[in-house]
């Protein structure tokens, strides 16, 4: 695999520790070019809200990081620029750089998935890059959907209790495994080239609506009024709302059996509720013999587990580092999901990057 | 319009605060675009909604950064993308938490914090670099005095002044000191480039210095707790100037055009802590500095040479310090050495004039009566001096810190007028240097007792009606009304600056908020205190003026009167020299001493051949 992302469930889930800690392990084999970048903006010594301390990012020589023009001359890691490109970010357009001299570097990247695509091909493409790695940002996940695999980090900042947190991973872990759909509707949604919400009719004709994504009640009124008894199914190209996702479900109701709620991808689903709301959204279609699938998977490769929270004292007015037992955050994490779980401050990095086939 | 009309949703993600979106929604409507400004606590889906169901090109959201904000605005640009928005629509977020990196964080396309221009959001909807007008990066330096003809309006003083400076003239046409010779000497040693000939200078300059300084000429030691810079540390100042070069994005203090120049004093004792507080004074708007000597170098014959540092306060004048503090600063920063009060006052302002400083600071009657160096021996070296401001075209200041002993400010005024009128006969372009603050003589008078106003208009209104000359307040201005609190100590300051400001003189000098009391080092951070109060006074009041009441004419008319009598009695004593020993410009009474330093040492010329 050669394009990873970290996606937090929230800030100081260890996502650039994570990041580092791949860094680390690649860097073991000289031979791999890393390319390194970044959805938001990292390797800054101070959390830029909680004004914690922050891990850092140290690139060696010969890696390549993709980043903004007012964060090239940052870190201490000097740097060539290869290319610049086009794109904007609030800190400057973004460059690709080779680091001529190990050091610690900071990265603002692009920060959506058009852009991400572009940098990354041109970090694969034009500076040899054999794997990139996509550092997230905060709760964001969308742009996540550029890369081939998937490493969630979550931790106590999300979530200090540790079964909740153990639980709500494994539900985000299962939305984000969803079946892809079969190949009648892939066809359709590629011949067609759906931009907007179609309904799909048993003769594979469709009905588009002008709305892309289902985030609103006045949207699945304007979409009910096109499903007839011919429809089978629903493409939805853009972010679907669970609590609009569930208005349809009732107005559909009986309806739904044998029916295919189709999304592009999992996380345009993940990104609008709760998971364990989500979630019983989705046994809701299932018991109606509905289902609700996906054109493109995102694979969860591995999760990474943070005991550490910022913890806000009200008596001093800050925030301060507080920790959850890391042992029985690692059990809990283990049991309730399949997925390879590590705590990369202990456990190493070295069967992370076992996984992603290095 | 130069560009083309965009649709722009504005949209407070926030239960109250929309100002700044409607400020921003003003100047878009203005621009000829199209707006559509939402009602607050909108929901992230609703947003979008309304995004989609407007085609909009360009969505404003605002939002107040508090626990958790920054997730609920990562999950609204991520339901913005996955919506589909982003490939047509850019999304910036305004707030006073806002700064790029956070944006970028965030993932928006821009961010607005504090400090935003409606501009510089028009221009972001525009699809247009926005070049934020940085005044203090297009600062020029300011000549005080270009505006000023030195004519009198009071003829009679004029008539006493021109009387007592030509005596001046004439009693030191054939005087001269060590400090005079001196200065010569260290003209050829600039000047020359063979060795011999500058060890042999530097021999005759030796001789002429006191032991300590001799010290250094002959066995190359210096005084206690001074040391030359090491290589590393030079060098380090050099890496440090160069990092700043690229990061000085300096403020602008003035509001309107008739705020005068501010400057600031510094003499931490170590050139490079110097530099280091300039550039953090030159980057929060400082317009000028002003070079502190310490007082020991006043009342030692001769100055040591090369990149000096020591542990006590005032700066070390060395042709080298001098250079490296020049190099250093700014184009538009306005720069002063002093030269007012001691045994090298030629010398300082040769240095100073070579170096390329734009000021220079001398007043005989501070000097002596105030600052310890004997009256004749700085009324020779003074006129020395003064022609080498001239020389250099240097303006100097003629401050009246004498009135801190307890001098009254007209017995002050009329030494400050005696030199401004010497330095007008010998060619160069003096300043009046009034105090503006909380003297002695106020203190025990009283006329401070209900506002510190009328006294300080007083004095202006006085001088200016002497004279057409540029007034500079000092030095600090609001000196005596500060307390170790650093709150109160910049509104003192930013309020007596606003004062000098509605009295519309050119130029003040500010302290620092932890200056009378810091009882150590001033922290950068008490420097910034006072140079914001400043600029935000300077925004409070604008053009509005301050009224004194009619105390102020009273008291400058008695200035004015006190200025003459005092000019009177020395010229009818005959002889400046001797009316600064009698007392005539302030007496022992008064707190003022005739300084005893280099007493004796005024020789005919010819003594030196």
């Amino acid at each position: 695999m050669r394009i990873i992302g970290v996606a937090g469930t929230a800030k100081n889930t260890g996502k650039t520790t994570t990041i580092s800690a791949l860094l680390m392990g690649l860097s073991r084999t000289p031979s791999i070019v890393v390319g390194l970048t970044s959805i938001g903006y990292d390797g800054e010594e101070i959390d830029n809200i909680t004004g914690l301390l922050k891990p850092r990012l140290f690139l060696k020589k010969g890696n390549v990081v993709a980043t903004a023009a007012s964060c090239l001359r940052v870190g201490n890691a000097e740097l060539e620029i290869l290319e610049q490109t086009n794109i904007m970010t609030p800190l400057g357009r973004i460059s690709i750089a080779k680091v001529k001299r190990d050091g610690l570097v900071v990265v603002a990247g692009p920060n959506k998935s058009q852009d991400l695509k572009i940098v990354i091909e041109i970090m694969i493409e034009k500076a040899g890059c054999d794997i990139v790695l996509v550092d997230g940002a905060l709760n964001r996940i969308v742009p996540m959907t550029v890369t081939e695999g998937l490493i969630l980090a979550t931790g106590a900042a999300r979530n200090p209790n540790v079964i909740e947190l153990a639980e709500e991973t494994r539900l985000i872990c299962s939305i984000l495994d969803r079946p892809e759909v079969g190949e009648r509707y892939k066809k359709i949604v590629k011949d067609l080239e759906l931009k907007t919400i179609a309904v799909i009719n048993n003769d594979n004709t469709v009905k588009v609506i002008r709305y892309p994504a289902l985030i609103h009640d006045d949207i699945a009124e304007v979409l009910n009024e096109h499903i007839t008894d011919k429809a089978c199914g629903i493409y939805i190209p853009a972010a679907v709302s669970q609590p609009v996702l569930n208005k349809l479900v009732e107005i559909l109701d009986n309806r739904l059996q044998g029916f295919t709620i189709i999304l592009s991808d999992p996380i345009k689903l993940l990104i609008s509720g709760q998971p364990s709301k989500i979630m019983d959204m989705i046994k809701k279609i299932e018991s109606l013999k509905g289902r609700i699938e996906v054109l493109k998977k995102v694979p969860v490769l591995a999760v990474t587990i943070n005991p550490f929270y910022p913890c806000y004292s009200f008596e001093k007015g800050l925030y301060e580092p507080a920790y959850v037992d890391e042992k029985f955050l690692k059990e809990e994490m283990k049991k309730a999901i399949s997925l390879p779980v590590f705590d990369v401050i202990k456990d190493g990095s070295e069967s992370l990057i076992k996984i992603l086939g290095f | 319009m130069g560009f083309q009309k965009k649709k722009v949703l504005l949209a407070p993600l926030d239960p109250v605060h929309d100002i700044g979106l409607k400020m921003i929604k003003r100047g878009l409507d203005q621009a000829g675009h199209e707006t559509i400004l939402l009602p607050p606590d909108y929901s992230p889906e609703e947003i979008i909604k309304a995004a989609m169901d407007h085609n909009v090109d360009v969505i404003l959201i605002s939002r107040t950064l508090g626990y958790r904000v920054a997730e609920i605005l990562g999950s609204f640009i991520d339901l913005a993308e996955a919506s589909g928005l982003r490939e047509k629509v850019k999304i910036g977020i305004g707030g006073m938490a806002i700064r790029p990196e956070l944006a970028a964080e965030l993932g928006f396309d821009a961010g607005f914090g504090p400090g935003t221009t409606v501009e510089e959001a028009v221009a972001f909807v525009e699809g247009r670099e926005y070049v934020k007008e940085s005044k203090g990066k297009n600062k020029i330096k300011k000549d005080m005095t270009e505006k000023y003809d030195y004519t009198f309006k009071n003829k009679t003083i004029e008539k006493l002044l021109s009387t007592i400076a030509d005596g001046i003239i004439e009693y030191v046409k054939d005087k001269t000191t060590p400090g005079i010779e001196r200065a010569k000497i260290r003209e050829k040693m600039l000047e020359i480039n063979d060795e011999a000939e500058l060890l042999q200078l530097k021999k005759e300059y030796a001789n002429l210095c006191d032991d300590i300084v001799k010290a250094y000429y002959t066995k190359g030691t210096l005084k206690e707790k001074t040391r030359q810079l090491s290589r590393e540390e030079l060098e380090a100042l050099t890496t440090y100037l160069e990092r700043l070069k690229n990061k000085m994005n300096p403020e602008y203090l003035q509001y309107t055009e008739t705020n005068p120049i501010v400057f600031i004093q510094y003499g931490t004792g170590c050139p490079f802590m110097d530099i280091a507080h300039i550039k953090t004074c030159e980057a929060w708007g400082a317009d000028g500095v002003v070079h502190f000597d310490p007082s020991w170098g006043a009342r030692t014959e001769g100055f040591y040479e090369g990149y000096i540092t020591h542990e006590e306060d005032g700066s070390i004048i060395t042709y080298e310090n001098l250079k490296i503090i020049k190099e250093a600063l700014m184009p538009s920063s306005l720069w002063q050495v002093r030269a007012h009060r001691g045994l090298n006052t030629p010398e300082t302002v040769l240095l100073a004039g070579k170096v390329g400083a734009d000021l220079t600071k001398i007043n005989i009657a501070y000097g002596s009566l105030g600052g310890g160096t004997d009256p004749e021996r700085l009324t020779v070296d003074a006129v020395a001096a003064i022609k080498y401001a001239a020389r250099f075209g240097m303006p100097f200041d003629v401050v009246t810190n004498e009135e801190l002993c307890g001098v009254p400010a007209y017995k002050a005024f009329a030494g400050m007028l005696i030199v401004t009128m010497l330095g007008l006969k010998l060619g160069a372009r003096p300043i009046l240097q009034p105090l503006f603050c909380y003297s002695p003589e106020v203190m025990i008078g009283g006329q401070m007792s209900d506002n510190y106003v009328d006294f300080n208009a007083a004095k202006v209104m006085a001088l200016r009606s002497i004279l057409n000359a540029p007034i500079w307040c000092g030095a600090p201005i609001g000196f005596l009304t500060q307390t170790e609190d650093r709150v109160q100590s910049s509104l003192s300051t930013a309020l007596h600056a606003s004062l000098a400001s509605s009295l519309g003189v050119d130029g003040i000098s500010i302290a620092s908020a932890d200056e009378a009391y810091s009882g150590g080092p001033i922290s950068a951070a008490a420097r910034i205190d006072t140079l914001r109060a400043t600029q935000a006074a300077f925004r409070f009041f604008g053009h509005t003026q301050i009224v004194p009441t009619k105390n102020s004419e009273v008291w400058a008319s008695q200035i004015v009167e006190g200025i003459e009598k005092t000019l009177e009695a020395v010229v009818k004593n005959g002889n400046f020299v001797d009316a600064l020993y009698k007392g005539l410009l302030g007496s022992r009474e008064e707190g003022a001493y005739p300084g005893r330093a280099g007493r004796g040492t005024v020789k005919a010329y010819t003594f030196w051949g």
